[in-house]
């Protein structure tokens, strides 16, 4: 006669019994040999284990004593609910349980790794930045002292020009201070 | 049918605290890759200068601009408010070999093509005395979200994008604060890190 086997469903169906020690011996051998052969059963057993040894770890604590007179007095006046398999209570702890860990890993692998820098490296992005913008506003300068053939026709038509053109005026100004610098410097 | 009940309240609570999960990732998927900005100018795929004759190079993106914003407040605040609407500064400057003149020419123009081709609007077009500048800007609306420099001038090339929100006359009031040789001064810091 064959020795009976577990399928992987059927076997899914037990694990929360098992490791709850609810099942008879018989079915407990079942399952080991099911998960001696099948390693995503096996797996799924020892998560079940793992929450079980996790859920145990969490501490005790007393509810507030409103909340058990409610419950007192809702039992007194509801109808008993009808008996549920105890084997499929557990499994929404356990899913809660699983959903908990799976938020944290979450948590840990989307929020980037923010290493935040120090004050000698902002001073030195701080210098880029200027230097950038000091750049900018040279070279435009620079480009409207020399420029007479090439202006865009629509420079002073559109209104967002404007504040360009103030500002090359500005500009022009400063470069021309850093010119007079560089030639006092190389004479 | 109670078996069913109590596996749909599983997967119920399973899908709401992953829906939960995938609440923090929104705003990391919903910020838009500098790449995909339309004030982007792709220095580094135009390469206008070869990599080995880059002398300055400048990458600042939005969360350390954020920060350099903040570091600067109390001591500049007119340069705080600047970089603050800013999501990138891309600079890349550096000597090139007279020779090679008209290799940095090329590539300059093909630079001004990409720009054309993006809509891009040129603002100032000069070239005098073998020097160019370029000057081209990227509007959305009335306002200017992208600037792109392309310049030659004795024998140096400069390469520079600013995406966000670009105001001119900011840019021209903080130029005003770098005459006196503050420009060259600023230069000398930065070639005196990159030497340590």
């Amino acid at each position: 006669m064959k020795p009976e086997t577990l399928s992987c469903d059927r076997a899914s169906g037990l694990v929360e019994a098992c490791v709850d020690g609810d099942l008879p011996p018989a079915e407990r051998a079942l399952i080991a040999d099911h998960a001696a052969a099948c390693p995503a059963c096996a797996e799924q057993i020892a998560l079940a284990e793992r929450i079980r040894a996790q859920l145990r770890r969490l501490p005790r604590q007393d509810a507030p004593p409103r909340v058990i007179a409610s419950i007192k007095a809702r039992a007194r006046t509801e109808r008993p609910a009808a008996a549920v398999d105890p084997r499929w209570r557990r499994p929404l702890w356990a899913a809660l349980a699983a959903a908990v860990l799976l938020v944290a890993v979450a948590v840990s692998l989307l929020t980037p790794d923010r290493h935040a820098p120090s004050d000698a490296e902002l001073i030195r992005a701080a210098d880029e930045a200027r230097y950038a913008l000091a750049r900018v506003a040279q070279l435009t300068s620079q480009a409207t002292r020399d420029a007479g053939r090439e202006l865009s026709p629509r420079l002073l038509a559109r209104p967002a020009m404007d504040g360009l053109a103030r500002s090359l005026g500005r500009a022009r100004n400063a470069a021309d201070a850093i010119h007079e610098d560089e030639g006092g410097a190389e004479s | 049918m109670k078996r069913r009940t109590m596996k749909l309240q599983a997967a119920g609570l399973l899908l709401a605290v992953s829906g939960l999960t995938a609440l923090p990732a929104a705003p990391l998927a919903a910020q838009t890759p500098i790449d995909e900005m339309p004030g982007y100018f792709p220095l580094e795929l135009l390469d206008v200068l070869a990599p080995e004759d880059v002398s300055i190079e400048i990458n600042l993106r939005g969360a350390m601009l954020r920060m350099i914003s903040s570091f600067t407040d109390e001591e500049d605040p007119e340069f705080a408010a600047l970089v603050a609407g800013l999501d990138a500064v891309h600079v890349r400057s550096g000597e090139f070999d007279p020779n090679e003149m008209a290799d940095v020419g090329a590539r300059v123009a093909a630079g001004q093509r990409w720009l054309q081709d993006n809509g891009w609007l040129a603002m100032l077009r000069v070239r005098d005395e073998g020097e160019e500048v370029y000057i081209y800007t990227r509007e959305v609306g009335v306002e200017i979200v992208g600037l792109a420099i392309l310049a030659l001038e004795s024998g140096e090339a400069t390469a520079i994008n600013l995406i966000g929100r670009i105001d001119p006359d900011q840019i021209g009031r903080l130029a005003a604060g770098f005459g006196g040789g503050g420009l060259e001064d600023l230069q000398e810091r930065l070639d005196r890190e990159v030497d340590r």
